[in-house]
This record gives C-alpha cells, sequence and structure tokens, in this order.
C-alpha cells in the first residue's frame, strides 16, 4: 500500500532526511552512494503523491553544475593512472583515473544530499516544518526562521523575474548564449538587492506587529500525529541506515 | 484612560536617521473608542510615520504615545497595523495559516479568531488561497483581516484604499464600519474619509493641522486647498451648486431636486 508524502509527519521525514546527509557527506565510496541515492528513489516512489518527473525537475539546476564539477575535478584532481595530458596554454593539464573517480564522488555526493532535500521541500508544508522543529525542542524563533527560508524562495523568483519582465519591456535582449545572458542580467542585480532588503525592512515590521517578538506562550493552528506511514518509515530508516552506515562508511 | 479616548499622542516628535528636519514635530492626536479616525494631508506630512509610531514600530524622540493608558511598548494592549503595501507583509503559504500567525503570538484560540477575522473582512471563501497569488484589493482585506486576528485593541491602516477601486473601497468602508472598533487609518482618499470616517485630522508639516467631523473638515475648501488636499467629490458639487449643507452622500445627493451638471 503506498502512503502519501505529503501526509507524513515532518518529524518523520526529518528523521529520514538527516541520516541521509550525514552518511551522504561522510561516505567514500560511490557504490555506497549510488545505494543512498537508490533508497531515495525507493522512498519517492512508494508514495502517491509526488511524480518521479516533479522530483526530478526540482533538481534541473544541476544539468549545469554537475557537468562542471566532473570537468574541474578531473581536470585539476591528480593521482593515479594518467589517462591524458592535455596542452592549456603554457600549462600541462593532466586527466588522471584518481581524479575522474573523485569527481564523480563529489558529483554523487551533491546529488545525493539535493535529491533528498528537494524530496524533503517539495512534500513538506512550511507550517507544518517549523511546528515539527518546535515539537522537537527547537526554539520557536529558530524554528520559524528556517521555515521562513523556505517559505520565501519563491517570492524572491518571483520579484527577479518581475524585474526581469519589466526591464525586457523597456528592451533589454536575453538572447545569446549563456554569456550573453548572465551578463545582460548583470543589471537586475541592483533593483533585486534594493527590493529584497525594502521586503525585508516591510516583512519584519509586519511581523513585530503580529507580536513575533512576544511570542512566549504560542497556541497553533496545526497540530501533528503519528500516522501508521510514519512508523513504518521510521522503522525501515533505522533497519535501512544500520546496515548502509556500516556499507557506506566501510566498517563492514 | 477613562474618558473614552483610546489613542492619545502628545506633542510626538520623530526624525528619520540622516533626514534634514523632523517628520513629526509636536503632533498631538487623540482617537475615541470605537471611531474611525482618518489622517489625511499631503505626501511626506507625516501621516504614516505617526501610525507607526503609534503601533509600537518606532519610538518617539520627544514626546508621549498612550494606547489605553499605556505606551505602545508596554506589550498590552495590541495596535494591529496593515501596511500600505499589504504584498510585502505576507509569508504564509495559505491565507489561513497567514491570518493565524497574530492570534497563534497572543496565546488566542488560533481556529475561531481565524474564522471571525476572514468572516468580518468577507474573504472567508479566499480560506486557502496564497496571499500572494491574490488581487489587490484581495491582499488588502487579507491583510486587515490577519491583524484583526489578533483581537488587537486598535486597527492602525497605512493608506487602506490604496490600488482599490471605488466599488472595493465602498466595501472597504463598510466592513470598517461594522468591525465596531476603534480604527486609525491613513488616506488620501478624501471621499471615502468623507463618507466613512467619523474624525478627520489633516496632517502638515509634522503636525496636526485641524480635528474635526468630516462634514466640518473636508467642507472647508479653502483651508484644504491649503493644505494639498483635493476636497471630497460631492463637496465640490455641492460648492459648484451652492448647497448647504453638503449632502451625506451620493445617494443623498440623488434624492435632492438638482439640475443635473452638464459639462
Amino acid at each position: 500500500m503506498r502512503f502519501s508524502h505529503r501526509e507524513l509527519d515532518p518529524r518523520s521525514k526529518l528523521a529520514f532526511v538527516v541520516p541521509v546527509f550525514l552518511l551522504g557527506a561522510v561516505a567514500h565510496r560511490i557504490v555506497g552512494l549510488l545505494a543512498l541515492g537508490a533508497l531515495i528513489v525507493a522512498v519517492v516512489l512508494a508514495g502517491e503523491d509526488l511524480s518521479l518527473r516533479r522530483w526530478i525537475g526540482a533538481l534541473s539546476p544541476f544539468k549545469y553544475l554537475i557537468p562542471l564539477i566532473l570537468t574541474l575535478n578531473s581536470v585539476f584532481y591528480g593521482g593515479g593512472e594518467v589517462l591524458a595530458a592535455l596542452p592549456l596554454g603554457p600549462l600541462q593539464v593532466t586527466v588522471t583515473v584518481d581524479g575522474i573517480l573523485t569527481s564523480v564522488l563529489i558529483a554523487l555526493r551533491l546529488l545525493v544530499l539535493a535529491s533528498v532535500a528537494a524530496w524533503f521541500g517539495l512534500t513538506t508544508d512550511a507550517t507544518e516544518f517549523e511546528r515539527g522543529l518546535t515539537l522537537v525542542g527547537v526554539p520557536w524563533r529558530l524554528a520559524f526562521v528556517g521555515s521562513l527560508t523556505l517559505r520565501l524562495v519563491p517570492e524572491m523568483r518571483a520579484r527577479f523575474r518581475n524585474i526581469e519582465d519589466a526591464q525586457r519591456a523597456r528592451g533589454l535582449e536575453l538572447s545569446g548564449g549563456p554569456i550573453a545572458r548572465a551578463r545582460a542580467r548583470l543589471p537586475m542585480l541592483v533593483p533585486f538587492l534594493a527590493s529584497i532588503v525594502q521586503y525585508g525592512y516591510e516583512l519584519s515590521d509586519a511581523l513585530t506587529v503580529r507580536d513575533f517578538e512576544r511570542s512566549d506562550a504560542r497556541t497553533s493552528l496545526i497540530e501533528l500525529g503519528y500516522g501508521r506511514a510514519d512508523y513504518a518509515l521510521f522503522v525501515a530508516t533505522v533497519v535501512l541506515f544500520g546496515v548502509f552506515a556500516a556499507v557506506v562508511v566501510g566498517t563492514v | 484612560m477613562t474618558d473614552g479616548t483610546r489613542v492619545r499622542a502628545t506633542d510626538v516628535h520623530y526624525a528619520y536617521p540622516d533626514a534634514d528636519r523632523e517628520a513629526l514635530a509636536g503632533a498631538s492626536l487623540e482617537v475615541a473608542a470605537g471611531e474611525i479616525h482618518a489622517l489625511m494631508g499631503g505626501n511626506g506630512a507625516g501621516k504614516t510615520t505617526l501610525l507607526r509610531l503609534i503601533a509600537g514600530l518606532r519610538d518617539p524622540d520627544a514626546g508621549r504615545i498612550e494606547v489605553d493608558g499605556g505606551t505602545p511598548a508596554d506589550g498590552e494592549p495590541v495596535v494591529g497595523f496593515a501596511p500600505e503595501n499589504p504584498k510585502n507583509g505576507f509569508f504564509a503559504e495559505t491565507v489561513e495559516k497567514e491570518v493565524a500567525f497574530f492570534p497563534s503570538n497572543r496565546g488566542l484560540a488560533v481556529t475561531e479568531r481565524v474564522e471571525a477575522a476572514l468572516d468580518a473582512m468577507d474573504v472567508d471563501h479566499l480560506h486557502d488561497r496564497m496571499p500572494l497569488s491574490l488581487s489587490g484589493g484581495e491582499q488588502r482585506m487579507v491583510s486587515i483581516a490577519s491583524v484583526l486576528a489578533g483581537d488587537p485593541a486598535v486597527l492602525a491602516l497605512d493608506e487602506p484604499t490604496t490600488h482599490l477601486h471605488r466599488h472595493a473601497e465602498a466595501h472597504l468602508g463598510s466592513v470598517l464600519s461594522d468591525l465596531d472598533r476603534t480604527v486609525l487609518l491613513s488616506t488620501h482618499d478624501a471621499d471615502f474619509a468623507f463618507e466613512f470616517a467619523d474624525t478627520v485630522s489633516v496632517v502638515q508639516d509634522g503636525s496636526i493641522a485641524r480635528t474635526g467631523p468630516p462634514r466640518e473638515v473636508l467642507g472647508d475648501l479653502e483651508f484644504l486647498a491649503g493644505a494639498g488636499i483635493r476636497a471630497p467629490g460631492i463637496v465640490e458639487w455641492a460648492d459648484r451648486r451652492g448647497l448647504d449643507p453638503v449632502p451625506a452622500s451620493i445617494e443623498a445627493a440623488a434624492e435632492l431636486d438638482v439640475e443635473p451638471e452638464v459639462d
């Protein structure tokens, strides 16, 4: 029976995400990272309200970053058998087996961390996340700031697009290659930053007048509770990570 | 305060950092319990600054502000401030969660307060919508609901009619009238103030130049011209026809036996 990602308690999700982050960060074997990636895919597929396509779509910025990481690390990480030596102006660039393996390891690590973060972000309501953090003992103001960060990402994107649209309406050309487009966007940075600073001031006032600073005895709109899927995820997490920890960290 | 005064500002001075003149230069104001009190004045007169000080967002450099006898910094009672640009005060994913923030922080019964505030502002149908995706008029009503839900002693609304068309303005005015609360608002809209305010105070150069009933203050065309305020349409209309007193509303004017105006 498939479960609902959105109905999982955010605490259960954190209990899954945090070990993945820790194991992903310390793993030094490609096979271990592949196994972690497979586990994340299994969790995504096991739920019924997050399509694989949407989840992969959230990772789309990495289609630019991963090739860059693979290239740079292959070129600049030395050691091991030399596969190729390329002249680059006055420099001699060597591609080695260790360099390639290291670059793959780094790229995989980044993908594992990003993919579990994307699963969490796509399936977790910011208010529930905030409530979950407070229930596990995180001070409410800190939890609120954390959830606010999640909430403001789409707003920042929308503001940047508004500025872009306004400048395009006045003749800004965004055609050409990636470098030309990036250069054309440079003039947007100043109005974007000014807009963000102004937004920050006004949001700060809006929170203050609604007693953000006096909120010692809060009531909550949301009550969280564990369901069967939460317990199942928790048990699976404990069992699977016992095995993975042994394999990934390499103690077996 | 036992004399029915809910807000009292006495000789308030305030200057923004690096400003070459005071934004408020001895402003004194009294707002009676239960009234809708409109602050009017030209751009930069000090209306918004006075509202922000009354809301406790800034401390006066000199003078005193009291709300129900306490200063805004005392904690209770609360002034609910709705900014001119509601969009910049929103952060939650749904209207319900946005409106729940204030009562949650005050430890009130959240669900009841949210439902009451949405109902009072006539936006209960927007419950599950994303605040940032609403129209300007809807955002305005949700913004006011988000402060009303915290059960403040005073609602302080900065330019609440900005971006509202005439019909939405009239709706906002009737909703505010039905709230039976103390409302202090700043506005450039003389028609709105004339129709819905109980008292109008005109802010000029950082102090209160005149306070009184809307018919008295906004009916004085010579004074309004000096203060840089455009007179309400109905006052100008009545003046052109030599009508005295000015009809209370467009509806009342329509019942008068007056020749229609042909421009």
